[in-house]
């Protein structure tokens, strides 16, 4: 496994980060990269210009990091990026100054990331004060 | 508590709380607002308010004040009617009568409040004959009479006032009438019923808004009908002098206005009544669909209890008449109502003739005589538009047949939905209406006004009406036929003397489509030749002309159609006439179908051959527009037209036919050569954006109309049936097969990449197939520019015509079974029929098509659909299936697809599943059986193979996430779906097994995916197709498997989501994605309760006398066992925002009261934890949910205590349950104002509750009448619940001590519901 970035929000990890997919063969729910940024499709229509004219793909996505929301059209011929996204599953051992340490399924740990500053970040602190086992999930993903 | 008070601080009070409610949002807090508005709620329900609210309305000057004085006073009224003394009600009515006379400057609200007021005590008076209703026609006519206008319009409101009060009972509930009202009604009518046909005339109750709730029979509300009679005893005055001052009211009166002051106060009235939230939503919401919606929801949902039903129409009919109906039609309306007795309607029609000829006779109208005028003419359309019910024995025949009433409710409603009002009146309106110079005067009135588009409607709408004209009005055919006659010549001399204005052309088109629908064929035959036929020529001409016109507005982009609708309209009436034409003169159609459809391609063609997209003056426009996936595509938009038209085309197929050909042959040839120069100039230039596109969208639009014109001519698409040749295509082709040459044909036919004239001979050939040919040819030449890379250039819509009518020509002729028809043509036999050379190539061609199809079309999914149809369409019937295995292309597909690359893995997932299903289908084809094996080996096992591979691997865990993995489990899934969308009853058992072996392997892919909920959506989806697909085939021990298998997928779900928290925006989505499919799931699974192909009844049977006995043994696991784990796993994720959805929630009702129906018997053995949720479920939904799923909560409490009274098991958690229900059920009967259409289910409810807990009701009902402090309430209440058991004591659970429990029910609610409101 490539190391992954720490900081996922701008992640750079010089691999491949995408492969080139047609525009017909995206799916709602499924993900693909608008405006640079990899988003979750949660709406996708067809229209065209004309009786005649061929099909172009609208779709609106959300940016799975930051939950901004990004438009764009193109040509249904047209090829378009969907990010490699990888979920890994991690173990919470323990929690010190608001860093976490998780540990992957390969045994190796990692104390890079924070506990999130949100209503889930209260309640993993809370919930792993009272049973010292949480299972915590989150996304890295490369691109 | 408020008279308490002296009245002075009440009116301060009172003051105080109007101005904060009528206050600006931004200047007052809700809670203020809500105290305000408890403020009046309970002054309206204070004791004896009546001097309180005198002098409110004596002294207060704020009208919000005023108004909920008058509202106060009305409710209280009919709450303490029976406690009042005659002469203070009597005395109480005067005072408001003289008030609102005295002070003409009131708010209009609240005049219209203190005359609903007084219309409210009258109707109470009545029923006990306390009030004399003739006195008060009398004070009203003597108002009517005073000449002062301020009077006529208030004489005009209390009538309105009256009549709403009368016409619809949902307004008396809205205003706070109970039931006990409806109650009393309802004895009144019981003991008139016997004199009912003295009091009706046979059909007289008719306007929609006021019969509606009327004719109900089993509802409270028919009562209503029997008022009027009562009240309206015949003509107590002049009924000229009475109408005349109504019809012309003098000042503005809006019934609208009427309503206004429900609207205004924010909360009080919705907090009261579950109408008005209905009635005035709170978004834009136009009445008008809120009736439709009514009208739809009455028609899809036949099963409501009856008074639901009767309360629909009574809103809907309120509805309609309170918010629909101007000023005049409230005159009308009052009109009709007050002389509901037909020889009135017929009095006020002899009236208004009068008075049209009068006017008809005049030379110049002034605008005031011209607005008098109009309103005669409306009135005249009124009467003519009048439904006139079937009589009353028909009715009451059909009330007979089906005890309930629903048969002929449902009658009624279909009666009443008809938009257009035929004409059918009684036997006495002969006279009236048979006169010639009634129609004569109409057609003179007509011309006479035309220029007035208002009045133009109406005089043509009564034309219409007059034209639809049926019944027992004529003695015999004569009479008809020479009404008829009379019309015709009317309609023809009037058409050809004027020029048709924009306003005339619907009006017109009604008038002939009515004729057209209403005469029988002897009618229109017997007419004398020559009228006849100048009526086609008539018909013919007027078709087309509106046809251009149509056109014309489409161009222009026009917001109204009226042509288009007026053509839509005369090309339906086409069809009628010529679809059973043997009554007809020979050949009489054809010439005017040549006409009419000749301009119908001229219209539809550009120029020069035709006029699409030319303005008047011949200027071509031409825009591109956005167009969305939303919008329909021609052949659905107008399919209506093309029916026609195609119809037409059959008619004349000697000239149409060849007509079609010879302009697509034309035109494909030009298509083929504009397409070689584009490339010719693609090839030299640089810049591939310099195309011209406006000459090969010109022709790509005039091919689009050619073959979809040409589908509809030569094939039908009927649903669920074979389609057959159209018996006039057979006979034109069997009429010409002598002069064809057949092997020509097959040549034209076999070479659709050469020119069809260039082939020798090509004058002899069969033209149904020629036109077929015509079509393969557009196809070829797209098909080689696909290959010569150019498309880019091409039209995707042209393509999905072309497939689209491949499908429709391959459905009906490919193959044709001999059979089915008398006479075969020997061409379309030899070139189509089963065992031909002919059919094998076509089914080549049409396979290779596709196959090009998918690969260049990838990317338009509309094309794409289209063309797998297509395929689906070859192989869904054995005999064309046979052929198509047998081609090599048909191998190679499935080879590429199963290899799951470019270009068929580009296609999107849904035509991906069709492309699936296609195959599979196809391998139940004829094979021997090596080639069977060969092929399942090429199209599954790749499929399983890859699969199995794939998750067998080592590091699958880790390498899941790689998204060329994920999209092979993807692509899997899908094919999985496709594959149980092809299960038939034949293949079933043999794609049971193969989908088998994947479910469970998509259960360890629910382990490994669970943290990807897209993916997990798609798991889930397909164990809901395969359950969908397949259950209803399973024998018992197949289904045990799927059961299984189900139950593990579930708990695997549960196991991974319960307690999980995610972070993302669409958690909640995902969430309502996955419970709405396993709900979808479970009920499927359920379905095999109700419906069940298999054949295993015997071992079922067997099964189940286990089941009951030995718990479990023999089987692992049953449906319920599935079902209730489900319901286990989504109870705990049903979030209250989850029931939010409505969908969701309406679904997770259904299922929980399937189960309890279905399966009353596990209830009990559920686990603690559950249990007490589906009861707390049932709570929710009863008490906080739609009236819908609170009937659905109250329909699954009848099994259950059912269930309790079976097992006589005391202190169980369920008897325990139901004890709480009975106190629910019994609050919301008695104490709380509920919604009428639970009724019947909560008395059902209620009945087995109290059968189970006898004491416990005896107990509530004691500690209800222990609160009771008036003496005359505690001795009605006690005897109404003495009543209420009288008749099913001891209670037990028999039926027929049900159905009296309910009966009595129905009037103990009545009864007491109004008294306990009284807080």
């Amino acid at each position: 496994m490539a190391d992954p970035e720490l900081d996922f929000t701008t992640g750079e990890s010089g691999a491949s980060a995408t492969i080139p997919m047609q525009c017909s063969a995206l799916r709602k729910n499924g993900h693909v990269v608008l405006k640079g940024r990899p988003c979750k499709i949660v709406e996708m229509s067809t229209s065209k210009t004309g009786k005649h004219g061929h099909a172009k793909v609208n779709m609106v996505g959300i940016d799975i990091f930051t939950n901004k929301k990004y438009e764009d059209m193109c040509p249904s011929t047209h090829n378009m990026d969907v990010p490699h996204i990888k979920r890994n599953e991690f173990q919470l051992l323990n929690i010190t100054d608001g860093f976490m340490s998780l540990m992957g399924d390969n045994g190796d740990v990692r104390e890079d990331l924070r506990v999130p500053d949100s209503d889930l970040g209260k309640e993993i602190e809370q919930k792993f004060r009272l049973a010292r086992c949480w299972v915590a999930f989150c996304r890295i993903t490369e691109v | 508590m408020m008279a308490a008070v002296g009245a002075p601080e009440v009116i301060s009070q009172l003051e105080s709380a109007a101005k904060v409610l009528m206050a600006p949002p931004s200047m007052v807090n809700t809670e203020q607002r809500q105290h305000a508005e408890h403020i009046f709620l309970s002054f309206r329900k204070s004791k004896s308010p009546f001097a309180v609210c005198k002098h409110i309305l004596e002294t207060s000057k704020v009208d919000y004040v005023l108004f909920q004085a008058a509202t106060a006073v009305m409710e209280a009224v009919v709450r303490e009617w029976i406690l009042l003394e005659k002469a203070s009600i009597e005395s109480l009515r005067t005072f408001l009568l003289t008030y609102v006379l005295q002070r003409p400057n009131l708010q209009k609200y609240v005049r219209e409040q203190i005359l609903l007021a007084v219309a409210v005590i009258v109707k109470r008076g009545s029923l006990d004959k306390s009030i004399n209703c003739k006195g008060i026609f009398h004070e009203v006519s003597q108002l009517i009479s005073s000449g002062n206008p301020t009077v006529q319009t208030l004489a005009c409101s209390i009538l309105t006032a009256l009549i709403s009060e009368f016409s619809s009972s949902s307004k008396t509930s809205n205003i706070g009438l109970n039931m006990e009202f409806h109650g009393s009604c309802k004895r009144i009518f019981q003991v008139r019923l016997p004199f009912l046909p003295l009091l009706l005339p046979p059909a007289p109750f008719s306007s929609r808004s006021f019969f509606l709730p009327l004719l109900f029979p089993p509802a409270p509300f028919s009562s209503r009908s029997f008022f009027l009679p009562l009240l309206f005893p015949p003509a107590p005055f002049a009924s000229r002098s009475f109408c005349l001052p109504l019809l012309f009211p003098p000042a503005p009166f809006s019934s609208r206005s009427f309503f206004l002051p429900l609207l205004l106060p924010p909360a009080p009235f919705s907090s009261r009544s579950f109408f008005l939230p209905l009635l005035f939503p709170p978004a834009p919401f136009s009445s008008c669909s809120f009736f439709l919606l009514l009208l739809f929801l009455l028609l899809l949902f036949p099963p409501f209890s009856s008074v639901h039903l009767t309360e629909c129409y009574a809103l809907s009919g309120l509805v309609v008449v309170c918010v629909c109906v101007d000023t005049f039609c409230a005159c009308v309306f009052v009109l009709m109502c007050v002389h509901v007795q037909e020889d009135n309607l017929r009095q006020i029609f002899v009236l208004t003739m009068e008075v049209l000829q009068e006017f008809s006779r005049r030379e110049n109208l002034n605008a005031q005589m011209s607005s008098v005028f109009q309103r005669y003419l409306a009135l005249a359309n009124q009467v003519l538009s009048w439904n006139f019910l079937p009589p009353n024995h028909i009715l009451s025949c059909v009330r007979s047949v089906s005890p309930l009433g629903s048969l002929g409710r449902h009658y009624i409603a279909m009666f009443e939905s008809t938009q257009n009002v035929m004409l059918k009146p009684t036997e006495t309106w002969r006279e009236a209406l048979l006169d010639t110079r009634v129609m004569d005067l109409f057609f003179t009135v007509h011309i006479k006004i035309r220029e007035d588009s208002d009045m133009a409607q109406d005089s043509l709408q009564c034309l219409a009406q007059l034209a639809s004209m049926h019944g027992p009005i004529f003695p015999d055919e004569s009479a008809q036929v020479s009404y008829l006659a009379h019309l015709v010549e009317g309609l023809l001399s009037m058409i050809n003397g004027i020029e048709i204005e924009d306003s005339e052309a619907v009006g017109i088109s009604n008038i002939i489509s009515n004729l057209i629908s209403t005469f029988p064929r002897v009618i229109l035959t017997a007419l004398p030749s020559e009228l006849f036929t100048s009526f086609i020529n008539c018909l013919t001409l007027l078709t087309c002309s509106f046809g251009r016109s149509a056109a014309l507005e489409e161009v222009l982009d026009k917001d109204d159609m009226v042509y288009m609708e007026a053509y839509d309209k005369l090309l339906e009436s086409w069809l009628t006439l010529v679809q059973d034409d043997e009554h007809f003169p020979r050949g009489c159609f054809v010439q005017p179908a040549v006409q009419v459809f000749n301009s119908y391609i001229q219209c539809h063609l550009a120029a020069p051959d035709g006029t699409r997209n030319l303005t008047v003056n011949g200027v071509a426009s031409h825009e591109e527009d956005e167009i969305n996936e939303l919008q329909e595509d021609d052949r659905e938009l107008f399919s209506d037209q093309l029916a026609s038209i195609g119809m037409l085309g059959r008619i004349a197929a000697n000239h149409c036919i060849p007509l079609l050909t010879s302009l697509l042959e034309e035109r494909v040839t030009r298509l083929h050569g504009q397409l070689q120069r584009t490339q010719q100039h693609l090839m030299n230039s640089s810049n591939p954006g310099s195309v011209d596109r406006k000459v090969l969208d010109d022709l790509y639009e005039d091919i689009h109309w050619l073959i979809l014109v040409s589908g509809y001519l030569l094939a039908d698409d009927p649903q669920g049936e074979t389609p057959l040749i159209p018996a006039e295509v057979m006979e034109y082709s069997i009429n010409h097969s002598t002069e064809v040459d057949i092997n020509t044909t097959l040549q034209i036919l076999g070479s659709p990449g050469e020119k069809a004239s260039s082939i020798p001979g090509c004058n002899r050939t069969d033209s149904v197939i020629r036109l077929l040919s015509a079509v393969l040819r557009t196809s070829e030449v797209e098909s080689r520019a696909t290959r010569a890379s150019l498309t880019e250039l091409l039209s995707p819509q042209m393509g999905k015509d072309i497939v689209w009518f491949l499908k429709r020509w391959a459905k009906t002729y490919l193959l044709v079974d001999e059979k089915l028809y008398g006479q075969i043509s020997i061409p379309l036999s030899t070139a189509f029929g089963a065992d031909t050379e002919g059919a094998q190539w076509i089914v080549g061609y049409l396979l290779e098509k596709v196959i090009n199809n998918l690969s260049v079309w990838s990317s338009e999914p509309e094309l794409a659909n289209d063309t797998v149809e297509l395929l689906v369409c070859l192989v869904e019937k054995r005999e064309r299936a046979n052929i198509v295995v047998q081609c090599e292309n048909w191998w190679n597909l499935a080879k590429q697809f199963a290899s799951r690359s470019p270009p068929l893995d580009l296609l999107s997932s849904s035509v991906q599943r069709t492309l699936m299903k296609a195959l599979v289908l196809g391998g139940f084809a004829h094979m021997d059986s090596d080639t069977k094996q060969q092929y399942w080996t090429e199209v599954l096992h790749p499929l399983q193979q890859r699969f199995l591979n794939l998750i067998n691997q080592e590091n699958f865990p880790q390498i899941c996430q790689e998204e060329s993995v994920k999209r092979e489990i993807v692509a899997t899934l899908e094919a999985l779906c496709g594959i149980a969308e092809a299960t038939q009853i034949d293949n079933v058992a043999s794609l049971f097994s193969f989908l088998m072996d994947f479910l469970s392997s998509c259960i360890g892919l629910m382990e490994v995916y669970r943290n990807t909920p897209e993916t997990i959506n798609l798991i889930i989806e397909v164990f809901v197709e395969v359950a969908h697909k397949q259950i209803c085939y399973l024998g018992e021990s197949k289904s045990m498997k799927l059961y299984e298998v189900c139950l593990t997928l579930l708990q695997v779900y549960s196991k991974n989501n319960l307690g999980r928290k995610r972070a993302d925006v669409a958690a909640e989505e995902d969430q309502y994605q996955d419970l709405l499919l396993i709900m979808e799931l479970l009920t499927n699974l359920l379905s095999k309760e109700f419906i069940d192909f298999s054949d295993t009844g015997v071992d079922d049977e067997v099964f189940r006398g286990q089941e009951q006995g030995s718990g479990a043994a023999g089987r692992s696991v049953s449906a319920a066992d599935v079902v209730l784990f489900g319901v286990n796993i989504i109870l705990p994720l049903m979030s209250q925002d989850l029931l939010k959805f409505p969908s969701l929630c309406n679904q997770y009702y259904k299922l929980i009261t399937f189960i309890c129906e279905i399966f009353p018997e596990k209830i009990p053995q559920l686990p603690e934890e559950l249990f007490k949720s589906l009861m707390y479920s049932l709570e929710l939904g009863m008490t906080s949910m739609s009236s819908e799923v609170s009937q659905l909560c109250l329909e699954a409490l009848s099994p259950l205590a059912e269930q309790c009274a079976k097992t006589q098991e005391k202190d169980t958690p369920l008897f325990i349950a139901t004890r709480h229900f009975l106190k629910l059920v019994f609050d919301m009967l008695v104490l709380q104002k509920h919604n009428t259409e639970i009724t019947v289910a909560a008395g059902e409810a209620l009945y087995t509750l109290v059968c189970l807990h006898q004491a416990e009701y005896q107990e509530l009902v004691e500690s209800l009448l222990a609160t009771q402090r008036d003496a005359v309430i505690y001795q009605r209440l006690a005897d109404a619940f003495n009543k209420l058991t009288a008749s099913s004591t001891p209670p037990s659970m028999d039926r027929k001590q049900k159905v009296a429990f309910l009966k009595s029910l129905e009037e103990f609610v009545s009864n007491v519901g109004g008294l306990l409101c009284v807080k």
